[in-house]
């Protein structure tokens, strides 16, 4: 939430290690299903995973309010 | 992320695209508020344990019909390019149905190290309040037979803190949660999403930014709108305002010592409760922590504060190579005469560069007290000590 705070060189060096993250860990990565996660919803209510949203096209942020 | 809430409207308005989250934060709540804020009334998945297991936020992913991901962290021509590819035969949408049978997964976890963690992660997820014990128990489990499980480590560290702050708190919950961190950060320094979670709490000298600033703002501006705020189950304390430094802030000239010939009687009866955590736990040659000091009046002996005269002071005394923000910190009491609430002091100490070992950092507090069942209300003081180990540079 806070990269526009940040020095462009430091949002370059995150971006190159989450990049190489996502490639090294098979976890998420692009060509391939998003991970099968049951994770409560924010508020309450029933367990929710991103297969639910399958259908239409997504855009996923995984991010925190900071 | 509100940027790519602006500018994919149209495409949300035309139902030809949809925007979920999924938030990284030990209070989730806080997302709940900052959503409101922003008007976002999109669905969020909370994963405060980090099973996804990204290192860093905020991450963007354009997901097609059929839930392969397409675009990590994508530009805007590649969200046109992305919304113009011909639409994908997708499965049926997934049903995720109720949460798991905690049960089978106990009998499954016994005697399997995998199984267990799982054990121990549907416990916080699913168990409610009740089962944060058993969590907490589980994951330790999990670490006595892997000591090097980063995850596991980190998720006891989450588990812990939501106990704390739970109605379950046990003694040290905290620290232990700050140590259980520093123990999976240690295993996997790269982990960013991690290592937000001790700077949360930390020193300005350890801060990337002010973590929930944002907080008054966004109600001041909901309230703004006619609306009311989502109440926060924690409200963020003072290191998770406070602004990032590159050296202690000059409080300027701080009152005389309140107490300098140690003449006011100590707390001998125990009429308020001192705990005390170190974030992180321990120091760096040169760095610096933040000291959380939370003091609750004693309820066996049905204490509370006396607000009649003044409220709660602590007076530092560090050694001489060490600094301290300001040696004087107080927090005054509310406007009724009597009161039990839980008073929260922090500030902040910074190491010396040659520092090794371990240290302790020595204080008292004064504060006016009263109890019930004599009906004795006095002016008390209770030294402490915290101890601070060192660790070697990074």
């Amino acid at each position: 939430m806070r990269t526009s705070w940040w020095p462009g060189f430091l949002i370059g060096v995150i971006g190159v290690q989450i990049g190489g993250w996502l490639l090294a860990s098979g976890n998420i990565e692009v060509g391939q299903p998003f991970p099968e996660l049951v994770l409560p919803r924010l508020g309450g209510g029933s367990p929710a995973s991103i297969a639910e949203f399958r259908g239409r096209r997504l855009m996923l942020h995984v991010f925190a309010s900071w | 992320m509100p940027g790519w809430h602006e500018r994919t409207l149209q495409f949300q308005q035309d139902r030809r695209l949809q925007l979920v989250g999924i938030i990284q934060e030990q209070h989730p709540d806080r997302a709940r508020l900052f959503m409101q804020w922003k008007q976002m009334e999109w669905p969020i998945l909370v994963d405060s344990l980090n099973l996804l297991g990204v290192s860093a936020v905020p991450i963007t992913l354009l997901i097609d019909e059929a839930g392969i991901i397409r675009v990590v962290n994508p530009t805007s021509e590649e969200l046109e390019q992305f919304m113009e590819r011909p639409s994908r035969d997708s499965d049926p949408r997934g049903e995720t149905g109720g949460p798991p049978d905690l049960a089978a997964l106990a009998e499954a976890a016994v005697g399997d190290p995998d199984a267990a963690l799982g054990y121990a992660d549907a416990l916080f997820l699913w168990g409610g309040e009740a089962a944060l014990d058993s969590a907490v128990e589980t994951y330790q489990a999990v670490l006595e037979r892997n000591p090097g499980h980063a995850p596991a480590a980190f998720r006891l560290g989450v588990a812990l803190r939501r106990r704390y702050d739970s109605g379950l708190r046990q003694a040290e919950d905290f620290q232990r949660a700050v140590q259980s961190w520093r123990r999976a950060l240690d295993l996997n320094p790269n982990q960013y999403v991690w290592r937000r979670r001790i700077q949360q709490y930390g020193a300005r000298l350890d801060k990337p930014y002010p973590f929930y600033d944002w907080v008054h703002r966004a109600r001041q501006e909901i309230r703004g709108r006619g609306e009311e705020p989502v109440s926060l189950l924690v409200e963020p304390s003072g290191a998770e305002f406070a602004q990032p430094a590159d050296r202690l802030p000059d409080a300027g000239a701080a009152p005389p010592e309140p107490d300098p010939r140690d003449r006011i009687h100590p707390d001998d009866e125990g009429f308020v409760q001192l705990e005390s955590t170190l974030v992180p736990d321990r120091l760096e040659p040169g760095g610096a922590a933040r000291v959380h000091l939370v003091f609750r009046p004693n309820q066996e002996i049905r204490a509370h504060w006396n607000n009649e005269v003044a409220g709660l002071v602590v007076w530092l005394r560090p050694e001489s190579s060490w600094e301290v923000d300001s040696p004087h910190h107080e927090v005054a009491g509310p406007a009724q005469p009597t009161s039990l609430e839980t008073r929260r002091v922090e500030f902040e100490v910074q190491a010396p560069d040659g520092f090794s070992g371990g240290g302790e950092l020595a204080g008292y507090a004064l504060y006016y007290v009263c109890e019930d069942v004599n009906g004795t209300c006095l002016y008390r003081r209770q030294d402490f000590s915290i101890p601070i180990q060192s660790r070697p540079r990074n």
